[in-house]
């Protein structure tokens, strides 16, 4: 198997905020399914907005899918951001005045790199049914319930067919009915498309699901004090 | 595209917003660009006719009120200038003088008394009927056709002055006997009628039955020799026919039938100087240049256009200063939606774009609404100008 990422000597530290993250090796495999667990404040969005390129870090190296991100432009990283890796966040994070198909078909529309055909509105459509949204693609956020939002946002994730799809704390809003539900989609949808998945879940109970677990306070070398500082 | 489409879906998923926003933003467009274009057509059409116009020969008094009666019909409280004056006109060669009487209105429209060289002058010609040939004939404008539904053959009743006056002559009957075509002018707006009429409808001219036959004899008064004294009881013809068209006749001497001015083109401009400098060396009367006299008026208007631009230039701040505030109160809401777009991977570009897009687009929604009311308001505008000057 070959590795989708590969972290070495990573330091990285929000400005002012007392906050740091060392990482002196970590990789993931492609095709792994890895869950990121810790205590607030221990980096775990930290490094998953690492390794996604929306930080950048002070010194080391990150290499997604080949691609060292440090080596490449803010203007690369996005585009490889938007074209590689699926986000779902924990707020879902959809646009209120999009409806359900819109909201998944967004990357689409906000990036040159992709284009948007037939063949996309299909897939959309595809990945609308096999989560069982298809019937409120034509609704807003406001008018879906939780459980649907969060679909939509999954769907949005895979829409790209991303080699990466992060997660933070999916479920986090959820009750546990749809927690899990939503759970086996994710599980599900990304094992059908091959994709690498990274989770960060403080959910303990569903850590066997996954193939591999990550403690951010064995990984982070440079954490002092768990809860201190502002990343999760 | 899809920044458009996006741009769009947040357009009308804030219809209020949107809707504010492109109303502030359309009416801080339409005001001075309104202001612009309608002082241009004014000033445009008030030169025109003042262009088509020489001199003008009238009393002594306000000059604007001069000009206005006799290029727009405008009612003043001028004296009248006497027939007399024509006749000396035309009696020194100094071109075509043309008599205007402008004192009286039908179903509230100027009754123009002139004579058929007017209409020649002016290039007005009669989409129905004929111009006015006969004592008692009216030809509409076309707007006052239009307005209030008189065809040729129909009648119009003049106002009465005087309505509990019966020494004053009462409402003449008019036969509508043409429709001028449209000139878009306020030649549109007049009821044309004969000089002559004029004088009836002043109560210089008058006709009634044979006093020596057709009168009852209890209402006459004296006879001695061939003057016979009538009762103001007999009733006087309020409508000319042919059958008591040769009884309508004038008392007293013609020369001092009055008119409201006299529109003079001179032969060439050095008579039309001559005439000018000998009536107004003279004193009792004056003739002047409508042209020079709309300039002076156009300066009033470009004062009054100044201020609405000043007033126009607030507006545009103020509104320019509240569309910033919108717009950052909106991009200040929009933080999640741009952190969203940041974190899934698109360009700063694009977000800039996508609010750039939304507010270019409500500019342009602006523009258009502005250029329209722009278009309206010098299609409907000029109406209200003619009524004001």
């Amino acid at each position: 198997m070959t590795a989708i990422i590969e972290i070495a000597d990573l330091e990285f530290a929000y400005g002012g905020a007392g906050f740091s993250l060392r990482v002196d090796d970590l990789a993931i495999e492609a095709g792994e399914e890895v869950a990121c667990i810790g205590p607030s404040g221990t980096g775990k969005t930290t490094l998953i907005h690492l390794i996604a390129g929306i930080e950048v870090p002070a010194r080391g190296r990150i290499v997604l899918d080949g691609v060292a991100l440090n080596d490449i432009s803010d203007a690369d990283r996005r585009a490889l951001r938007i074209s590689e890796i699926g986000m779902v966040f924990q707020r879902f994070e959809l646009l209120d005045y999009l409806d359900g198909l819109d909201n998944i078909l967004l990357p689409y529309r906000v990036s040159r790199r992709l284009v948007l055909d037939g063949r996309v509105r299909e897939r959309a459509r595809e990945l609308a049914r096999a989560t069982g949204i298809e019937h409120v693609l034509g609704r807003p956020p406001r008018r879906l319930s939780q459980g649907e939002r969060q679909r939509v946002a999954l769907c949005r994730a895979l829409v790209t067919e991303p080699k990466l799809v992060i997660c933070d704390e999916p479920t986090g809003n959820l009750d546990p009915d749809t927690a899990a539900l939503a759970l086996d989609l994710v599980f599900e949808q990304a094992r059908a498309r091959g994709a690498t998945l990274l989770m960060v879940t403080h959910d303990h109970g569903i850590l066997d699901r996954f193939s591999r677990v990550i403690d951010m306070r064995e990984l982070n070398a440079g954490v002092e004090a768990p809860g201190v500082g502002g990343a999760g | 595209m899809n920044i458009l489409y996006l741009s769009w879906r947040h357009a009308r998923y804030h219809p209020v917003q949107t809707a504010v926003l492109t109303a502030c933003l359309a009416l801080t467009i339409f005001l001075p660009a309104a202001t612009h274009w309608l002082v241009r057509d004014y000033e445009a059409q008030l030169i025109a006719r003042a262009n088509d116009t020489p001199l003008i020969a009238g009393t002594k008094g306000n000059r604007f009120d001069l000009t206005l009666a006799a290029l727009y019909f405008r009612p003043s409280a001028l004296e009248p200038i006497p027939f007399s004056e024509l006749e000396a006109l035309d009696a020194s060669g100094v071109g075509l003088a043309i008599p205007l009487n402008v004192r009286f209105t039908a179903r509230g429209r100027a009754v123009v008394a002139t004579s058929p060289d007017y209409y020649a002058q002016r290039g007005l010609r009669a989409s129905a009927g004929t111009v006015p040939l006969r004592i008692g004939d009216a030809t509409l404008g076309a707007k006052v056709a239009l307005e209030l539904g008189v065809v040729v053959g129909d009648s119009l009743f003049s106002d009465q002055r005087e309505l509990y006056d019966i020494s004053k002559p009462p409402a003449l009957k008019l036969s509508v006997v043409g429709v001028l075509a449209p000139r878009g002018t306020a030649d549109d707006e007049a009821v044309f009628v004969d000089t002559k009429t004029a004088w009836i409808l002043e109560g210089l001219a008058h006709g009634h039955g044979d006093v020596e036959t057709d009168v009852d004899e209890s209402l006459v008064l004296e006879r001695r020799g061939d003057n016979v004294a009538v009762s103001q009881a007999m009733l006087e013809h309020n409508e000319v026919t042919e059958a008591n068209v040769g009884t309508f006749h004038y008392h007293g001497d013609t020369s001092k039938l009055p008119l409201s001015a006299i529109l003079v083109f001179p032969a060439s401009a050095k008579t039309g100087t001559l005439a000018k400098a000998r009536m107004n060396a003279e004193r009792r009367y004056r003739m002047l240049v409508p042209g020079d006299v709309i300039a002076d008026l156009l300066g009033f208007v470009f004062r009054v256009k100044a201020f609405l631009d000043s007033f126009a230039g607030v507006l545009a701040a103020t509104t320019v200063l509240l569309s910033a505030l919108v717009v950052v109160l909106s991009t200040r809401l929009r933080a999640g939606e741009i952190e969203t777009l940041d974190r899934i991977g698109s360009s700063r570009f694009t977000v800039f774009r996508l609010l750039a897009i939304e507010i270019g687009m409500i500019l342009v929604v602006s523009a258009v609404i502005a250029a329209a009311g722009v278009a309206a308001a010098r299609t409907l505008v000029p109406d209200l100008m003619q009524r004001l000057v």
